[in-house]
């Protein structure tokens, strides 16, 4: 025994350069399909609970888009046992924080309170998923839907570059792939949605055996466990939700589009599909972007911003989603630069990347840049709870948390410039914002 | 212990199926959990440097804050923007590392560095993780004891700011709080100069100066180092006096303040965006500093007034009237009198009637008591929130750059809360009235002026002033 303890741990440590997280996680399914997850943290006596409806706005129908988020805030407006406005007043005497988000594949909501409110927590969120259509009200949804449009004027309309990434995503799927519309939706569907509209949705969709519960923190598993029970156990499954089936698209051509806009800087965007976030190729791509653009010494970032200095900063990234991903490459340009002379930058690093393989320091600086963010976003116990939910939902077990940068261990030279290669091709949507009246500054198609 | 679990799970469900849950009782909080505070311990290194260290062991992290008592309000006439490019400078180069080498050092151990100014600080921190102390000390150290502010670094960054000057005048929020200080501090006090800088100023610092603000300020007799995370007192005094032991003194001044203004009486000022989606509201006027008595009353009536999402102001014009996604309000409590704000953005149409809320409720809070019900709601938020503001290093160091920056005693943090529990439904009548008056406050609005001048000249404030987005007033 003491013998395979002792060889147990020099493979440990063997492995703890690499990854060295170990979150202990409990998971039990109620009978009701609701899937349970328990996380004991007791280094502050508080606990968070964060809870994931499998549903966003991939779900939605066309002409009813920005359903979902505006559901969310629906969730906030008192339920059959609790008051309108309750929730958030409820949680705020609690002394704790709570919010809730919504994007394509999912929507969630988590509170953080002192411990000893943990059973009033659950009973809030178990009202919301149980009871929440005798309390719900023509009048409630008219202000919400007018909230929702301030979120859309604040975050999209009045922002500089707002519309930018609803553009794309038009220029990248077909109108009826579940993300060629945004989140937020749009004003004429917001103002379509109606009572009934929200009381199937809800019906549909925020039921136990659509959800996943994470409760960690400072809290006694046992009576957790129990109150648990007590609300949630006679909240009804509902039968028959399909997972959405839609295969990574492909663009048959390059896309152009010019947008302009009430900016100073012009912007360059260059979209590709990539692959899902499950898909072989994610982690790779996480790490191409970091070797493109992940600090003063990637490529892109040295080329245009630090030697050039034609560039006021540089983004690119692989966008991790359930049903189809993305790789992206974002440039905001000093003024009055043509982004034509930004793209053929982009392009001739990206060629270079795909010539040859990045060295070892740039990816080894890219796996350790991973692990240390990772790290860091485990240091409250409520992003510990979202990250279990999260790795719960896409990965099909909460577990996958302590493996997740065995994903990234592997990945070798070749490994990113072959992704190069296969992903970041001829067909892809280039996205030009320039100051209005600037049109002769977009990214034209090159004449070769 | 488990036949207990199984019978309590048995209990339950059949409790479920026979309807005897009662789920229109909010369940009552249990017995109040204790919250360790973090211990801080205490030393200092021969040169001044005084170190601040909390251990905490939960995950292999380690978070370091230096502070320095001197920020923008440091800054010379017609140089603003000196203090933030002086930091902004320090991780492009020093003595023994070039820009890169300094960042890819950081990044190839993953760990976080910034240098920043605020008005009345500078920070440097450092975010790492343990296996990499070391190394990540050894570059900390270098930046700030060995800044070499090199030429071609300076016309590059100072490029990018100018840039990014420019793109803040696309953001409303940003034009709108810039305005406001603009308009409620004047161009003679610290807090009115734009803290980034002006096209003009920035223009007018060079290298020289970058360097000069640098040696002055940054002395270690003027700062303070606070570790928070994985690590001992004993493990890293050794390893301060090793990287920061060299670091020379100096004698510092503080900066004297002339008086903000007086506002004789409320008027609106319109900075012009056409077409605008939204207008940006900005309300107030000079507030207090951190250091007076009233400190835990204003928490407690901002708190009901506009402090959280249960608040007067957010439920009136959100969740009542639908104009805006939040609204909001606040005290700058600094080391001088920051500004008092209440502010949203809000659909073009309703802007007018957005004002008539926002003055309602600032009279409404002055005007009568609060109700007991919105003043335990208020006390208990603040007092059960404490836990929270002490989980990770980033959160308890941030606690302690408070203590440094406004000079509390070490045991603050005991104290607080049974502060905030002296305060009655009086004190936060009577800080209401002698912190806010509603007859004496700017109104700064970023919007469509074609469409919303006329509402807002019918308020009762006379006629709106055009102002630039540089706070300049047009005529």
């Amino acid at each position: 025994m003491r013998f395979i303890s002792t060889l147990f741990l020099l493979l440990a440590l063997a492995v703890c350069s690499l990854a060295q997280v170990n979150i202990q996680a409990e998971r039990y399914t109620l009978p009701n399909g609701l899937t349970v997850i328990l996380h004991q943290d007791k280094s502050v006596p508080i606990a968070a609970v964060n809870i994931w409806y499998h549903v966003g706005s991939a779900n939605e129908k066309v002409g009813r888009t920005g359903f979902a988020h505006l559901f969310e805030h629906m969730l906030f407006q008192g339920s059959q046992n609790v008051g309108d406005d309750q929730h958030f007043s409820l949680i705020q005497e609690a002394g704790g924080t709570l919010n809730g988000s919504t994007n394509n594949d999912r929507t969630n909501y988590f509170e953080t309170v002192p411990n000893n409110f943990l059973e009033m927590a659950l009973w809030l969120e178990s009202d919301r998923m149980g009871f929440l259509l005798p309390a719900m009200t023509q009048e409630k949804l008219d202000n919400q839907r007018d909230v929702v449009k301030n979120e859309r004027r604040q975050g999209v309309d009045n922002q500089p570059y707002g519309r930018t990434s609803e553009r794309v995503a038009a220029m990248l799927y077909e109108s009826t792939h579940p993300y060629s519309w945004p989140v937020i939706g749009s004003m004429e569907d917001l103002s379509a949605a109606s009572l009934e509209d929200v009381k199937e949705f809800f019906r549909n969709y925020y039921v136990p055996n659509n959800a996943s519960l994470v409760v960690a923190g400072d809290f006694d598993v046992a009576q957790t466990k129990e109150w648990i029970n007590k609300y949630y156990g006679d909240i009804p499954p509902r039968k028959g939700i399909e997972p959405l089936a839609v295969n990574q698209p492909a663009l048959a051509t390059e896309k152009r589009e010019t947008m302009e806009d009430r900016v100073q800087l012009p912007r360059l965007t260059i979209t590709w599909h990539s692959t899902p976030l499950t898909g072989q190729d994610d982690a790779v791509l996480d790490i191409l972007g970091d070797v493109l653009a992940g600090g003063k010494n990637s490529r892109l970032y040295k080329a245009l911003v630090y030697d050039k200095q034609i560039a006021q900063n540089v983004f690119a990234g692989q966008g991790s989603r359930a049903l189809a991903g993305t790789f992206s490459v974002t440039v905001t340009a000093k003024p009055d630069v043509s982004l034509s002379d930004v793209e053929k930058i982009v392009d001739e690093e990206i060629e270079k990347v795909k010539n040859t393989p990045p060295t070892d320091r740039e990816i080894q600086r890219s796996k350790n840049g991973t692990k240390a963010t990772f790290i860091y976003r485990l240091q409250s116990v409520g992003g510990k709870a979202d990250q279990l939910n999260w790795f719960n939902t896409m990965w099909g077990d909460p577990a996958t948390i302590n493996r997740e940068l065995d994903r990234y261990a592997k990945i070798t030279p070749i490994d990113v410039q072959n992704a190069a290669k296969k992903h970041l091709i001829k067909n892809r949507a280039v996205f030009s914002v320039v100051p209005t009246g600037k049109k002769e500054l977009e990214a034209k198609p090159m004449s070769n | 212990m488990k036949r207990l679990l199984l019978f309590l799970t048995i209990f339950c469900l059949t409790a479920t199926v026979s309807g005897q849950i009662d789920r229109t009782k909010k369940p009552a909080p249990k017995a109040v959990a204790p919250l360790t505070l973090p211990k801080i311990q205490r030393a200092s290194l021969a040169n001044g440097l005084s170190i601040m260290l909390v251990e905490h062991h939960e995950l292999p992290v380690v978070q370091c804050q230096l502070v320095l008592k001197s920020g923008s309000t440091q800054d010379p006439k017609g140089k603003s923007g000196l203090a933030n490019l002086t930091a902004q400078l320090m991780d492009e180069g020093t003595t023994k590392r070039s820009a890169l080498q300094v960042a890819d050092d950081l990044d190839f151990i993953g760990a976080n560095l910034s240098v920043s100014a605020a008005q009345d600080a500078m920070f440097a921190s450092l975010l790492t993780i343990k296996e990499h102390l070391t190394s990540a000390l050894d570059v900390y150290a270098d930046v700030v004891l060995n800044p070499s502010f090199p030429e071609e670094e300076w016309n590059r960054v100072k490029k990018t700011h100018l840039a990014s000057l420019m793109a803040r005048k696309d953001q409303p929020a940003f034009v709108a709080s810039s305005v406001f200080d603009i308009l409620t501090y004047g161009v003679e006090h610290p807090y009115g100069q734009p803290s980034g800088g002006t096209e003009a100023t920035v223009n007018a610092i060079s290298v020289d100066d970058l360097k000069s603000f640098y040696n002055t300020y940054f002395k270690p007799n003027n700062g303070t180092l606070i570790i928070v995370g994985d690590v001992t007192m004993k493990e890293m005094k050794p390893m301060v006096e090793k990287y920061f032991g060299s670091w020379k003194k100096g004698s510092v001044s503080q900066p004297k303040f002339p008086a903000a203004p007086t506002i004789a009486s409320t008027q609106i000022y319109l900075v012009d965006k056409p077409q605008a989606a939204q207008s940006e509201i900005r309300i107030g006027q000079v507030g207090v500093a951190r250091n007076t008595d009233d400190y835990y009353a204003i928490t407690v009536m901002n708190t009901i007034l506009g402090g959280q999402f249960s608040s007067r102001i957010n439920l009136n014009l959100r969740e009542s009237k639908g104009y805006t996604y939040g609204a909001r309000s606040s005290f700058a409590m600094q080391k001088e009198a920051g500004p008092f704000v209440a502010s949203a953005a809000v659909k073009t149409s309703v802007t007018d009637s957005s004002v008539i809320e926002f003055m309602k409720e600032l009279r409404g809070i002055r005007d009568a008591d609060v109700t007991q019900k919105e003043f335990e709601f208020a006390v208990n938020s603040i007092v059960r929130r404490q836990p929270q503001g002490f989980e990770t290093p980033g959160q308890i160091a941030g606690q302690l750059m408070s203590l440094v920056l406004y000079d509390l005693p070490d045991d603050y943090f005991n104290t607080s809360i049974q502060n905030i529990e002296k305060v009655t439904v009086k004190d936060v009548r009577r800080v209401a009235q002698k912190y806010l008056d509603p007859k004496a406050m700017n109104i700064v609005i970023v919007g469509d002026v074609a469409t919303i001048k006329d509402g807002l000249e019918k308020l009762g404030y006379g006629a709106v002033h055009g102002v630039s987005a540089d706070g300049q007033m047009m005529h």
